[in-house]
């Protein structure tokens, strides 16, 4: 038989990691609900998109320009400036989200190609949550200004954006 | 042996009473630690960091002349925009007193060739420059708002009575402003523990050039009548004020009770006053009455 006041000992030490759970719990739970109020603003597409405008409209990057009329020509690429040298001295960015990979025909071309290589496997795993990375690609007919001669190429732009 | 069970379950009680206050102080706190750290103004400054970041990356993708006119206006608290070099914007509360800053950045994607000139700018209107070679952000004057068309006309202005007070600095002023309302007609109250106090109007000193407006209720109400002063102070000064927000007063300051007694209060916050910007108070209040 136990002793007058053992089974109440007994019960409050019981309690005890009960009431550490509940305290746990309930930090867990606003805490998640802070990170979701946070997370409400994603941007990822749009930033992807404003990327993907930069590579394919901007007058430094791989679009064909006239230099005599000072005007950049949309949809006309020009091939002299699809190299790894060119994107990268175009684009200047010191965050470590984003890497491209464009595929002109047989030319090839890397913005950041350790990183892209480095992310690729990551991003085409498609491993959700942070930590992962997400991987977009575009496909579409491009004219390509190549020696004063126009002709008609497919480009295949790949872009990766790391999420954190 | 009944007695030994009321013991237990008096034990019992106290112990699930224990856990409900403990369970309560936990969820309280919690709550006022999200409260705190991710307030409304933590959405905004994720929001415009980001915002106006994409449309500098947008912007140097084009040809041509890219002029953007921005505001922050949709946040609580005053922000600060910090354009850096190296193709960053942050955005970060303007608190002078607070310990720790607390910003958001948001890194884009910039044109070598396009050179960012830094800039840091407290002002909740400003325009973005973007041409084919720079960047750059300089502020702008607040402009005139449509004030809330609710409905403050008195029957008899003479029946108004306004409160007013003043930090030291501008005691002069406060003088100024009620010989200038007892000649529009409105009763002066002379303390702020008089009852039916319509109006409380206080000039209180800022270290900032902005017009800062506070309330303790009634928020249309002083939102309309700070509209009005604002309105009349930017059409006569277009280009002097670059900060303007209307925020509820806190608990603890020196103005809270003079605001809380009457039935309209406005703690009107400015680091400099004139003559004729008191005399645009004054017509203000008409306006608001009249």
């Amino acid at each position: 038989m136990d002793e007058a006041g053992e089974g109440e000992g007994k019960w409050l030490l019981e309690m005890i990691p009960k009431l550490i759970f509940l305290g746990i719990a309930i930090t867990v739970i606003i805490v998640f609900t802070a990170l979701f109020i946070m997370n409400n603003l994603r941007t990822d597409d749009l930033e992807i998109d404003v990327f993907l405008n930069k590579l394919i409209y901007s007058k430094n990057t791989i679009s064909y320009y006239d230099s005599m009329t000072g005007r950049t020509y949309l949809g006309i690429i020009d091939p002299n400036k699809l190299t790894e040298k060119n994107l990268n001295e175009s684009m200047e960015y010191n965050g470590t989200m984003y890497a491209a990979k464009i595929t002109l025909g047989s030319q090839e071309a890397y913005y950041l190609k350790s990183r892209y290589l480095n992310l690729e496997g990551l991003a085409k795993a498609k491993i959700k949550g942070p930590g992962g990375a997400d991987y977009r690609f575009k496909k579409f007919e491009v004219g390509v200004m190549d020696n004063n001669v126009l002709r008609t190429e497919t480009i295949k732009i790949e872009m990766i954006k790391a999420r954190t | 042996m009944n007695k030994r069970g009321d013991e237990k379950l008096s034990k019992k009680l106290t112990f699930y009473a224990f856990i409900f206050i403990l369970v309560a102080i936990v969820i309280l706190s919690v709550f006022r630690f999200i409260g705190n750290t991710l307030d409304d103004t933590t959405f905004w400054r994720g929001y415009y960091a980001k915002d106006a970041g994409l449309m500098i990356s947008a912007g140097e993708t084009g040809r041509g002349v890219f002029e953007l006119s921005y505001n922050t206006k949709k946040a609580e608290k005053p922000l600060v925009f910090n354009l850096k070099i190296n193709n960053e914007v942050e955005i970060y509360d303007h608190d002078p007193n607070a310990k720790t800053k607390q910003s958001s950045t948001f890194k884009f994607i910039g044109d070598k060739k396009i050179k960012i000139e830094p800039a840091e700018i407290i002002s909740t209107f400003f325009n973005i420059y973007i041409d084919d070679k720079k960047v750059n952000a300089s502020k702008e004057a607040i402009k005139k708002d449509s004030c809330p068309s609710i409905d403050t006309k008195a029957t008899l202005i003479s029946n108004i009575k306004i409160y007013v007070d003043s930090d030291d600095k501008f005691k002069n002023f406060e003088n100024l402003l009620i010989n200038d309302l007892k000649i529009s007609g409105f009763k002066i109250a002379n303390s702020k523990y008089e009852s039916d106090i319509d109006l409380a109007l206080i000039l209180a000193n800022s270290s900032t050039n902005t017009l800062s407006f506070f309330y303790e209720h009634t928020p249309r109400k002083s939102e309309k009548i700070s509209c009005i002063i604002k309105n009349k102070l930017v059409e006569k000064y277009p280009d002097k004020y670059s900060y303007y927000k209307i925020n509820k007063i806190d608990y603890n300051s020196k103005w809270w009770f003079a605001l809380s007694k009457s039935n309209v209060g406005l703690v009107f916050e400015i680091n400099e006053l004139t003559d004729d910007a008191i005399l645009l108070i004054g017509d203000s209040a008409e306006e608001y009455y009249g």
